[in-house]
């Protein structure tokens, strides 16, 4: 529930530590030992090569570095990387808390949505309790703690605003909710902050039109003692780190065949009965995956390679297939096993005529949002599809349906039988050729071919 | 080598090996097992495991007593906490043995091994698997394989990196994910997958495919298949190898087709 619709806001707690934010990601240096770090967090070009930079910094230092979290809302979801003996909290209860604490590389999860319940906010923190008070925008500042506080669908503009309650804790104005536009300053500037202060902005005496319910069951986060208005956040302690210099973003190690597969597409390679994975005999050798060298910075590219049979019109085939998918034409026996770019693997044909290619990951629902960013859309516009109802993934030459606990289920009519068999929430299904796929019920359906 | 064997003494009775039927009523109408020790092994250090229908290969690795006795008690302890357990959830019973196996290893690093199992039930199999075991479904003459190797080869191949030019991560066959592994980097693999009557499922470890194509183990299907289950998984795993061979054969059909009785067999060693 981090889309579009939904504000946020970050607050910070004083401290020694640093705190960098972004558009739509923050990092987290409880120790502010981290300082390059931090730096090149702050300097990157895109979030995505932030939060790249930081990986890439715990490779280098062969995971021999302070803790440092990464809190990223980039496009739908929460993405949390927790390095070191750090923990983050949430009010979610999908991930009340991830620590880094007892792994020897950074543990990454990625939330597709906050339960927001009944309440109208969401809250992941970490450190010390955040102040209230602050609201911080942009750049990079001191601190001790950080919370990322999502409010749920704004009110549209001019819309009404219910009356505050008056039980409210933490009354503040909304004004202090980022906005889409570019970060200001608050109303009131920070005291102690240089010219290169970043958009730390500092509550205003207390008002009474904040428009949403107290912060359910966050104790640790509230302030707790009914004041308002702390002006923790103009501390001296919080401005900007001078002598930062931004290092280029380091990239990650590009095989230069790579330059050849298109992007946009994922998957990850089946591996059937290759002669070349398997010439010749060599025993396992068991290692976690964390420590071969890079291996953790290779995951979550989005581009694949795979093991294909040409035929001899030219079309790709899965490696064990004996007759051509496409021209069934027989695939000559000595044929060689080739890599090409992941292929289209089938199309998904629904009720409206529309077509959908099936190169790559897909969401599929109402108001469908990607976990991760890397799963393109696809909105069916029923009632009874859920928001984001199923996901699709692409295996090499297998797609993958999973039902992403939708409220009405999703059920399948493979093609040898008419019975439809409901899919269990979050346990992958294999699609075959003819399946037929429907989401909540029979009227809103896809078939894939 | 202690294969687990299914314990229910249903002696000379026909038994639907399915316990939770679907509209096709599909069952296992016939199994068979058979290990073979490497040829460079001073041990068997696979196994594999029944119960009812579910059924498991396991590939231990770690040298001396350790790949013999991780893969020995990854294969037991799922089938009994799938078969009887109260946890449903396979990736979660999937934790569960791996904390089993990480604790007959002392919670070190001194071995571990795959794992791939299945369950039949509501005319599909639900497939667990971990590591470079492999589990496959022969259909119309066709092999498919069910299962993605938990290696840096297939990691660097969805990265997009042709494995043979960018050797600079390590060994290609290197294991990314396996029992005895700690929990938090541990990848488990879950999906269900459609049967048909006439379906053969094939789980087997590396030292089946080693060497192999997709051809080669057709052949060895197709020649067997005559002779039942028994023969497939003897052809499959016969023969002098370098490494543990073990696979587990299994025939789909309907609970109508089931023949003879319960089988219970494999080449123990």
């Amino acid at each position: 529930m981090t889309d579009a619709s939904n504000q946020i806001r970050v607050t910070v707690a004083p401290g020694a530590g640093r705190i960098a934010r972004r558009e739509a990601a923050l990092l987290f240096d409880p120790s502010g030992d981290n300082a390059e770090l931090v730096a090149s967090f702050d300097a990157a070009l895109t979030d995505v090569e932030a939060i790249t930079a930081v990986k890439q910094h715990l490779i280098d230092a062969e995971f021999q570095s302070a803790p440092v979290v990464v809190i990223d809302w980039r496009t739908s979801g929460l993405g949390l990387v927790v390095f070191g003996d750090v923990a983050v909290r949430s009010s979610t209860l999908a991930a009340p808390m991830i620590s880094g604490a007892g792994s020897g590389t950074w543990i990454e999860r990625q939330l597709g949505d906050l339960e927001f319940g009944d309440a109208t906010e969401a809250q992941v923190w970490c450190g010390d309790e955040a102040d209230d008070a602050t609201d911080l925008r942009l750049g990079i500042v001191r601190g001790g703690g950080v919370q990322v506080l999502f409010v749920r669908d704004a009110e549209p503009p001019g819309a009404e605003i219910p009356p505050p309650e008056p039980e409210h804790r933490n009354p503040r104005p909304p004004a202090l909710i980022a906005e889409s536009e570019p970060a200001v300053l608050a109303a009131k500037p920070a005291t102690d902050l240089s010219a290169t202060t970043p958009l730390l902005t500092t509550t205003p005496a207390s008002t009474p039109d904040w428009p949403f319910a107290p912060v359910p069951a966050m104790a640790s986060t509230s302030n707790g003692n009914g004041t308002n208005g702390v002006t923790g956040g103009a501390t001296p302690d919080r401005a900007v780190e001078p002598g930062f210099v931004a290092k280029p973003n380091r990239l990650m190690p590009v095989d230069t065949d790579r330059a050849a597969v298109p992007s946009g597409s994922v998957a990850t390679a089946a591996d059937p009965f290759t002669d070349s994975a398997h010439n010749s005999f060599e025993d396992h050798v068991t290692e976690p995956a964390g420590s071969i060298d890079g291996l953790d910075e290779i995951r979550g590219v989005t581009t694949g390679l795979v093991e294909a049979l040409l035929c001899a019109n030219g079309h790709s085939n899965p490696p064990q297939h004996l007759i051509c998918r496409l021209c069934a034409v027989e695939i000559d026996p000595d044929s060689v096993v080739d890599l090409i770019a992941q292929p289209s693997v089938g199309h998904l044909r629904f009720a409206d005529g529309t077509v959908v290619e099936v190169d790559g990951p897909r969401v599929i629902g109402r108001k469908p949002v990607s976990t991760d960013g890397a799963c393109h859309p696809v909105v069916i516009d029923h009632a009874e599809v859920s928001r984001t109802h199923v996901q699709l993934a692409v295996e090499g030459w297998a797609v993958l349906v999973t039902d992403l606990g939708s409220r009405n289920g999703t059920w399948v009519i493979p093609p040898s039988d008419p019975t439809p068999i409901k899919l269990g929430a979050d346990v992958p299904y294999l699609l075959e050729h003819g399946t037929t796929v429907h989401l909540g019920g029979p009227e809103a359906s896809f078939t894939y071919d | 080598m202690i294969p687990v064997l299914d314990d229910d003494s249903t002696s000379g009775q026909a038994r639907v090996l399915t316990d939770q039927p679907g509209p096709q009523n599909l069952v296992v109408i016939d199994w068979s097992a058979s290990t073979n020790q490497g040829s460079q092994r001073v041990r068997n250090e696979d196994n594999w495991g029944q119960l009812g229908p579910i059924f498991v290969v396991a590939d231990g690795m770690g040298g001396l007593e350790a790949g013999d006795t991780a893969s020995l008690v990854a294969s037991r302890s799922l089938v009994s906490e799938w078969f009887g357990g109260r946890e449903t959830n396979p990736v979660q019973i999937a934790r569960n043995v791996n904390q089993h196996v990480r604790q007959a290893m002392g919670h070190t690093d001194n071995g571990g091994t795959t794992l791939s199992a299945l369950r039949i039930a509501h005319d599909q199999a639900t497939i667990v698997h971990v590591g470079d075991s492999r589990v496959y479904r022969v259909r119309a003459g066709q092999a498919e394989l069910l299962t993605r190797d938990h290696n840096l080869r297939t990691e660097l191949l969805a990265a997009g990196i042709e494995p043979k030019s960018s050797q600079k991560f390590g060994p290609l066959r290197a294991l990314t994910s396996y029992l005895g592994m700690a929990n938090e980097e541990l990848q488990i693999d879950v999906r269900s997958v459609a049967l048909r009557n006439g379906d053969m499922l094939v789980l087997c470890t590396d030292g089946v495919f080693n060497g192999q194509n997709h051809r080669e183990l057709l052949d060895v299907v197709r020649r067997g298949a005559r002779g039942g289950t028994q023969s497939v998984a003897l052809g499959l795993t016969e023969g002098t190898r370098p490494d543990d061979a073990t696979a587990v054969v299994l025939k789909i059909g309907t609970a109508d087709r089931q023949q003879g009785t319960d089988r219970q067999q494999g080449t123990l060693s």
